[in-house]
């Protein structure tokens, strides 16, 4: 396993390299919240039901003393050796692979170890997993395993109006329990005519749905004064909906509703053979920079939530953001102006085809995505976080 | 002044002297029935009653009580004088206001028979001409056949009797050596008694020995040194056992119903103390060695009757009871403890003793005032319980056990007193909440120390489908106190397990007290294992049935 990079420092480095308001470095330090709350979860719940046996019996193992399962002699790690020791270093190395494949190919009901497990008994459904000989789970994990790719294997599977939320099946991503699976909505809106995060006064504008079990981690952690401003309010997530790990940002802004009357007014003005100099209304709405600024402020915080995510992620195979959807209705201004920017950032060939705010399904998104203020106009951009985590949980990281 | 106030002002003064009165006279009757006949001046006051009736009642010159007396009434007043005497001898000899009576009798046919022996006046003019003479002779033999039956009935026992050796030969040394009587009645109430106050009654019915309304034993022998508005207390069972066997092995004899009633006295206050004092107040001490608790103090409230303050504040030092729970009680697995120590029936769902709500009120005193009483006490039931049994460990000799037992003592109980600021996780007075029986923890115990992994298991699930089940926004913060507890007690035992001491079997570096610290990980990891299950076991009895726990 690679080391991690000292998310701390991560966030105090963008603090003084560019222009943040501290809400955004509040976010992400929630999301870091978020994912400790995961790791935690991970020790004692399986993320899918057919992983409980295996989880229980690594429980066992670790409360009775035992090493992580993934304790090994890593891939790719150097071992230093003394010239002389080397070929018995070697013949030793070839017969601990032998022996390696020996248990794999054999029945270890008790085993827990990840080098001697089957890689289709996680759940594998890797397209290329037929073609290797004896994948192990472990062969699974690090940055030239075979997780790597199945994101941009089963991209084009998902949209958020096909209701397919999550389209994998292994225990590393797949999610089936439901227990880790969230949402996690914050707001953007304008103040003194300037894109900022919203605060949270009436707990309306930043939520994390979640199941019980992530609640009451989250909950525990908010009593401990874990989470930055602005604080999340918590809310219990359907079961439908809790197989992936999604950011929302809800764009509400005043705006919108500007532009779209004055949409109905530049339609219906030219019928009647009627010209009007508040039209330039929209134009200098533009030139003053509001939408100006958002496509970049944008950028950035989705960036720096992918950043983010890959750095403090429940796995450090972690690939950040694995899906990106602008979710809209009434706003298709704004959603030209948003989208060749956010086609600019280094994981666009995940950005999906926009969505329309009625196709969305489940229903029950709607709610989640968008704070429901009322306005007519919605626009919000979905991402979604690569759900990966290392099977058997955080045991290692304790 | 209106009418009404006048006439209430007219009966009000009255009123007040009436109830004077007639508290007066029922203090009165209560001081009487306190006092108790000494044997001899019993028989001295029954010879004498014999004396003057012969003398007074054979005067020649005057027809006398007893010429021409009726058989059949001499057979009814002997049949049924006789028989009451015997089996109200107790009554007649201990309870004041029967002997005052029956003295008061005596007194006056004594006045009357003396009268007679000196020719005062005779026999026709006291009794009516229409009535026999012989009829006063009937009531006189009448009399002297009760007391016949009192002085042959009950005080002939040996119990009864030794009550007046107690109090002739037992009772002063008790006094010169400043020894009192402790009482700790059913309610949990303490109240010291006066050696001047002791007046043992043998109750033949019951057969059992009573002081001041209850049973001897409910009272122990200690030392009482008054110091100002304070005090210290300690057992005296050793020198008062002392006084006992300083007196002749006969009376020892007559008297051992009253030592052994002292002594399950003692055996009970030592319990009581465990149960009511130590393990609310200072639960660490539990785990101590027996010679460091049998010196340990602590404080505790005391009712002093001389004195006008309702409780005063002492210190005592109260020894471990001998044996441990299960061997004393072995019948009362499935009651709370303190309650079958101080003798109470079983409770109800829900009540409490006051002695109960008034502990909780002074441990937890924030749990009190927001209405979780119900559920703590229910909790310090379940922790008195716990500790009974682990005491238990610890005396049976295993060390590796024992050891184990007595940090879970001290880890639980600094555990358990912050608990007084977690007032989310205790539920309130309106929600059910249950106990962990002696029985109950016997089990889980015994197969925690086999399976400990299992075990631990099997709470960590119980505890999260408790989280997953409570779904509504109100349990959020309940379910947060509890996530925390699991995680703590989680990452507690896999930080502890991944531990290694130095593993250098074989290597030049090898030193025998590696094996030590080998063995020393082996039972931290252990402890933290059992504390994690003891602490999740009382949280989840908290809100559910855990005997519908599988284990």
């Amino acid at each position: 396993m690679g080391l991690r990079r000292n998310s701390l420092k991560i966030f105090k480095e963008k603090d003084r390299i560019s222009d943040i308001e501290p809400r955004k470095v509040g976010v992400l330090m929630n999301l870091h919240v978020i994912s400790r709350v995961i790791s935690q979860l991970s020790i004692r719940k399986a993320t899918d039901p057919d992983a409980e046996e295996f989880m229980r019996k690594q429980f066992i193992y670790a409360l009775s003393g035992g090493r992580d399962s993934q304790h090994i002699v890593a891939q790719g790690t150097k071992i230093e050796v003394r010239s002389d020791l080397e070929p018995d270093v070697l013949e030793m190395m070839k017969d601990y692979n032998k022996m390696k494949e020996d248990f794999l190919l054999s029945p270890t009901p008790d085993e827990t170890h990840l080098g001697i497990i089957d890689a289709a008994e996680v759940g594998c459904h890797h397209p290329k997993l037929p073609s290797i000989a004896t994948p192990s789970a472990l062969s699974l994990h690090g940055k030239s395993g075979l997780c790597q790719i199945c994101p941009r294997e089963y991209h084009s599977t998902t949209h958020l109006s096909r209701g397919v939320m999550n389209p994998f099946r292994c225990w590393r991503r797949g999610h089936r329990s439901g227990e880790f699976g969230f949402i996690y909505r914050i707001t953007l809106g304008l103040e003194n005519r300037k894109w900022k995060i919203m605060s949270n006064v009436g707990e309306a504008n930043h939520q994390v749905f979640a199941s019980n079990n992530f609640l009451a981690g989250l909950q525990y952690e908010k009593n401990r004064d874990r989470f930055e401003k602005p604080v999340p309010s918590f809310h219990p997530l359907e079961d439908s909906l809790s197989r992936q790990m999604m950011v929302s940002i809800h764009i509400n802004s005043d705006a919108e509703i500007i532009l779209d009357e004055i949409d109905e007014i530049k339609t219906l003005l030219p019928s009647q053979l009627l010209v009007s100099r508040h039209i330039d209304l929209k134009e200098s709405i533009k030139q003053d920079g509001d939408f100006e600024n958002l496509p970049t402020q944008l950028k950035e915080l989705i960036l720096l939530i992918h950043e983010t995510w890959t750095t403090i992620a429940p796995s450090t195979d972690s690939q950040g953001i694995i899906g990106l959807a602008i979710v809209q209705q009434g706003c298709d201004e704004i959603a030209d102006i948003i989208r060749p920017h956010l086609r600019e950032l280094p994981f666009s060939n995940f950005l999906e085809d926009d969505c329309d705010f009625d196709s969305l399904n489940p229903e029950s998104l709607k709610d989640l995505i968008i704070h429901n203020s009322g306005n007519k106009a919605k626009l919000a951009i979905c991402i979604k976080l690569d759900p990966i985590m290392d099977i058997g949980g955080a045991l290692h990281r304790l | 002044m209106s009418t009404q106030q006048w006439y209430h002002r007219l009966y009000e003064k009255p009123l007040v002297i009436v109830r004077f009165t007639i508290q007066k006279a029922i203090q009165w009757i209560q001081a009487i029935s306190q006092i108790q006949w000494n044997r001899l001046y019993l028989q001295c006051f029954f010879l004498l009653l014999i004396l003057i009736v012969f003398i007074g009642g054979q005067t020649r010159s005057i027809r006398g009580p007893f010429v021409g007396q009726s058989i059949v009434w001499l057979f009814l007043s002997i049949s049924l004088m006789y028989p009451t005497g015997y089996f109200f001898s107790g009554r007649f000899a201990k309870d004041g206001r029967w002997a005052t009576f029956l003295g008061a009798i005596t007194g006056l046919f004594m006045f009357i028979y003396t009268l007679l022996a000196f020719r005062a006046f005779t026999l026709e003019e006291l009794v009516h001409f229409d009535q026999p003479i012989h009829f006063f002779g009937s009531i006189t033999i009448g009399l002297i056949s009760l007391w016949a039956g009192v002085l042959t009935g009950q005080m002939n026992t040996p119990a009864w009797m030794g009550d007046g050796l107690f109090h002739q030969h037992i009772r002063p040394k008790m006094k010169n050596n400043k020894m009192h009587l402790i009482h700790w009645g059913l309610d949990g109430e303490i109240t010291i008694i006066k050696p001047s106050k002791i007046n043992m009654k043998w109750n033949e019915q019951e057969k059992k020995i009573k002081l001041l309304g209850h049973p001897l034993t409910e009272y122990a022998p200690i030392f009482f040194n008054q110091r100002g508005d304070s005090g210290d207390l300690t057992p005296a069972i050793t020198p008062l056992t002392d006084f006992f066997t300083e007196l002749p092995p006969i009376w020892n004899h007559i008297m051992s119903k009253h030592l052994e009633a002292l002594k399950r006295g003692h055996e009970r206050i030592c319990w009581l103390h465990l149960l009511q004092i130590s393990i609310p107040y200072s639960p660490t001490s539990l785990s101590y060695r027996r010679e460091i608790f049998d010196s340990q103090s602590n404080r505790l409230n005391v009712v002093l009757p001389w004195k006008d303050s309702l409780e005063t504040r002492v210190q005592v030092t109260w020894p471990m009871p001998k044996n441990n729970w299960r061997f004393d009680y072995p019948t009362n697995g499935q009651q709370p403890a303190l309650w079958t120590a101080l003798g109470q029936s079983p409770p109800k769902r829900e009540k409490l003793l006051e002695i109960e709500e008034e502990t909780i009120e002074s441990i937890l005193p924030r749990l009190a005032q927001n209405d979780r009483t119900i559920a703590s006490s229910h909790l310090l039931r379940s922790l008195t319980h716990l500790f009974l049994i682990l005491r238990e460990h610890i005396d049976s000799g295993h060390s590796t056990q024992a050891e184990l037992c007595r940090r879970s003592i001290r880890e639980i109980s600094q555990w358990f007193k912050t608990l007084n600021t977690q007032e989310t996780m205790i539920p309130g007075d309106d929600k059910k909440s249950f106990e962990i029986t002696l029985d109950h923890w016997s089990v889980w115990i015994d197969t925690s120390f086999i399976q400990p992994p299992t075990v631990f298991l099997r709470l960590h699930d119980a505890l999260t489908d408790l989280i997953s089940n409570q779904d509504k926004a109100e349990h959020l913060q309940v379910n947060a106190v509890i996530t925390g507890l699991i995680s703590s007690c989680t990452s507690a035992v896999i930080e502890t397990a991944s531990q290694r001491p130095q593993e250098a079997i074989g290597s030049v570096e090898e030193d025998w007290s590696d094996l030590g610290s080998w063995q020393d990980v082996n039972i931290n990891r252990r402890s933290t294992m059992l504390v994690g299950i003891w602490k999740m076991l009382l949280i989840l009895s908290l809100y559910q049935n855990p005997e519908e726990v599988a284990l």
